[in-house]
């Protein structure tokens, strides 16, 4: 995994994958997998439409970064730190 | 009896849809997750078709509580007519559980509630309808628009008493199919635009401000002027029209008789009615809270914090509820899918004053507080959070099993708040307090004035309360309540009822001191002469007494049915043991005994550990399988 955060103008210089709890606010990406071993856990996202190959932005952090709210297609989604880290993500916007 | 089910995905506006059908007022809500249980009612004009509104599931493989029981419920009942409500804005997500009740060959009328604004919707009806047999009806159940057509064909179908077969599994492919159709047609919602409102709410810096602005101002208004002014123009009223009615029944009518219509009838209702502005300005708030879509920006806002104390963001909907009634609030729990979560909400929800407990506050606060009055109020609830938040960080810290949670929550969108909604159901809310002042409380005033004006040996006692029943009976436990500065068994007494519903206390302290109004009852507080008189230190060791100690019968029995007697049992005996222990603390300390405080607040610690370490042990069995177990 190679993670190299935008710059100020949300260029991205060179990330192949990261985790979704390292989204900072106004990130734009796709999901790539999600890692979760709960069952019901995969199912809830699935079922909100957090799913491989969706689009999403990240809209706001909560306290101390520790639940993220995301806008995708179906709406949006406030996901705890926990499960983030278990999202892999790919930015959209390139160079 | 013919039932028709609403399905569908949470908050897509089933149970507006079932207000509309039935004429009920059940409680909506912008935020998913409101409707916990299931509800049955006839259709309008008709009692032979049943209307039943289930809580929405994402898919019938749920597994939070509330999807369980809708899943179960599904499966039982999949031969009467479904009608599965979307929401316009997410119809591809709702058509995936639209695609699992096909599965089971359930019988499936599609509902579109239409709120936002879509492209090609139209489009899709006709398609859906022609490609897949299937009936749709666009809606707009907030506004009850074109919600006759969906009427008429459910008694269209009651006549015919046919089965409603609307897919047949020849044509109900697959779910791109139904997918297909949006594609086919280029349906495009709107999406939701950015808003500012948004920004500010959840802004890292100002969301706490704002949450911190929003509630002082509802406090403000509804226990500082606004709220007295209206509170003493209702009890006003109400005294004029006891004193017309009164010298009528007075005359030629024995002494008990004028004594029971006086204080056992009159002056208790009228104690407690005075007080419904405050409740009704209380719950019209909460309710253009809960409307606009802020509630659930709150759980998201407060996830972080809670979570860190054993709690979720989802018991933020559950915890608010508890400042309007723990009973609902304790049922509001199901949405959390951890148990463990979940009962720890419900043990700290106690400390979250529900309205009930707002009358006495408010007499007390502006009796011994005098000007201060609103600001004390403020600081009980505020006290009351604290103390709650205290016992979830101790159950959080020191039981064996440490609770990890998974916050996923769909954010539902803010708009205006639908004057029509809050009206109605605020003006529910008014109408239970009444239901309830006129039913369950009255009726127990009778059986606190009988118990209170008669001896053991049914002898009539007009003023001496002592050597009544419930003197008696207050006398024995008087001793254990020395600490708390509480002298006088009347007090024991107005205790003992509030534990059958809290609006009790002010009542019994009416009837112990033969007060017939309010301001009597307030001159009598501060009078160390009378029965019902305390020291200021009393009167703020009562007032943490009431804060704590355990929520009324309906709220306990609520607590069985949903976590076992056991553990209801447990919760009400540590609810009593802090509140006990609090209010010596904050008798000691106002009334100068430091030292003992001191010891007090130790002893309040330990017994506290060591309840909670007890408890604990059984309560959580769950694993974090999110993050292994890296976040414990």
């Amino acid at each position: 995994m190679v993670v190299f955060l935008h710059n100020k103008k949300q260029r991205i210089i060179n990330i192949e994958c990261m985790v979704l709890s390292d989204c900072k606010k106004g990130f734009e990406g796709e999901i790539v997998a999600i890692n979760v071993q709960d069952k019901n856990i995969d199912i809830r996202l699935l079922n909100l439409g957090v799913e491989p190959h969706g689009k999403f932005t990240v809209l706001f952090e909560a306290f101390g970064h520790k639940t993220l709210l995301i806008a995708i297609s179906g709406g949006k989604v406030a996901i705890s730190d926990n499960i983030c880290k278990k999202i892999e993500v790919k930015p959209t916007c390139k160079k | 009896m013919q039932k028709i089910i609403l399905v569908g995905n949470p908050n897509t506006g089933k149970t507006t849809l079932f207000n509309t059908l039935t004429g009920q007022s059940e409680r909506v809500g912008n935020w998913h997750g409101v409707t916990v249980d299931i509800k049955e009612h006839s259709l309008r004009n008709s009692n032979e078709i049943i209307i039943v509104d289930l809580p929405g599931l994402y898919s019938l493989d749920g597994y939070s509580p509330e999807e369980k029981i809708s899943a179960k419920y599904i499966d039982e009942h999949k031969n009467n007519l479904i009608v599965n409500v979307c929401d316009a804005c997410n119809l591809k997500r709702n058509f995936k559980l639209t695609q699992q009740l096909l599965d089971r060959g359930a019988n499936v009328v599609l509902a579109i509630n239409n709120t936002g604004k879509t492209q090609n919707l139209e489009k899709v009806v006709e398609k859906l309808k022609k490609q897949f047999s299937v009936e749709v009806f666009i809606i707009d159940a907030r506004k009850c628009k074109n919600c006759k057509d969906l009427i008429n064909y459910i008694h269209k179908a009651k006549q015919n008493n046919t089965k409603l077969q609307i897919l047949n599994k020849d044509n109900s492919n697959s779910m791109h199919s139904l997918s297909d159709v949006l594609n086919e047609c280029s349906y495009k919602t709107d999406g939701e635009k950015k808003q500012i409102i948004d920004k500010l709410l959840l802004s890292k810096w100002l969301s706490i401000p704002i949450f911190i602005f929003a509630f002082m101002a509802v406090f403000f208004i509804t226990f500082g002027s606004v709220g007295s002014y209206l509170s003493e123009l209702i009890g006003n009223a109400y005294a004029n029209v006891v004193d017309c009615l009164f010298p009528a029944i007075q005359n030629n009518t024995s002494n008990w008789f004028v004594s029971f219509l006086k204080n056992g009838v009159f002056a208790g209702v009228g104690a407690v009615i005075a007080f419904l502005p405050q409740i009704t300005l209380i719950f019209m708030f909460m309710n253009i809270l809960d409307d606009s879509g802020y509630l659930s920006r709150v759980a998201f806002m407060f996830d972080g914090v809670l979570s860190k104390i054993g709690l979720s963001g989802k018991g933020v909907l559950s915890l608010l509820t508890g400042f309007g009634c723990t009973t609902s609030a304790i049922l509001v729990t199901r949405n959390i899918e951890n148990e463990c979560v979940r009962k720890n909400t419900a043990m700290v929800l106690p400390d979250f004053s529900c309205s009930a407990k707002l009358p006495i506050f408010m007499l007390f606060c502006s009796v011994f507080f005098k000007m201060l009055g609103f600001f004390a109020v403020f600081c009980i609830y505020a006290i009351g959070v604290l103390i709650g938040l205290f016992v979830a960080i101790i159950l959080a810290k020191f039981g064996k099993d440490k609770v990890c949670q998974q916050f996923i929550m769909e954010m539902p969108k803010m708009h205006f708040p639908n004057v029509h909604n809050v009206f109605k159901r605020t003006l529910y809310h008014a109408k239970d307090f009444l239901v309830r002042v006129g039913s369950m409380i009255f009726v127990m005033n009778i059986v606190v004035w009988l118990l209170s004006h008669f001896s053991f040996t049914l002898r009539f006692l007009p003023s001496d309360i002592n050597a009544s029943i419930i003197g008696v009976l207050s006398n024995v436990v008087l001793p254990a309540f020395k600490p708390l500065g509480f002298a006088k068994p009347a007090i024991i007494m107005a205790l003992m009822a509030g534990l059958v519903a809290k609006e009790m206390v002010i009542t019994s302290l009416m009837l112990a001191g033969g007060a017939s109004t309010l301001s009597e009852l307030s001159g009598l507080l501060i009078s160390s002469d009378s029965v019902v008189g305390l020291s200021k230190a009393g009167a703020c060791a009562f007032i943490v007494f009431v804060l704590l100690y355990p929520a009324c019968i309906s709220a306990f029995a609520m607590m069985s049915k949903e976590f076992g007697r056991k553990f209801a049992i447990s919760s009400a005996v540590f609810q009593l043991s802090i509140a006990y222990i609090f209010a010596v603390v904050a008798f000691s300390f106002i009334s100068g005994h430091i030292l003992f405080a001191i010891m007090f607040t130790l002893l309040l610690v330990a017994i506290m550990l060591g309840f909670m370490i007890k408890l604990r042990k059984p309560m959580c069995k769950e694993k974090c399988y999110a993050c292994e177990g890296k976040c414990l």
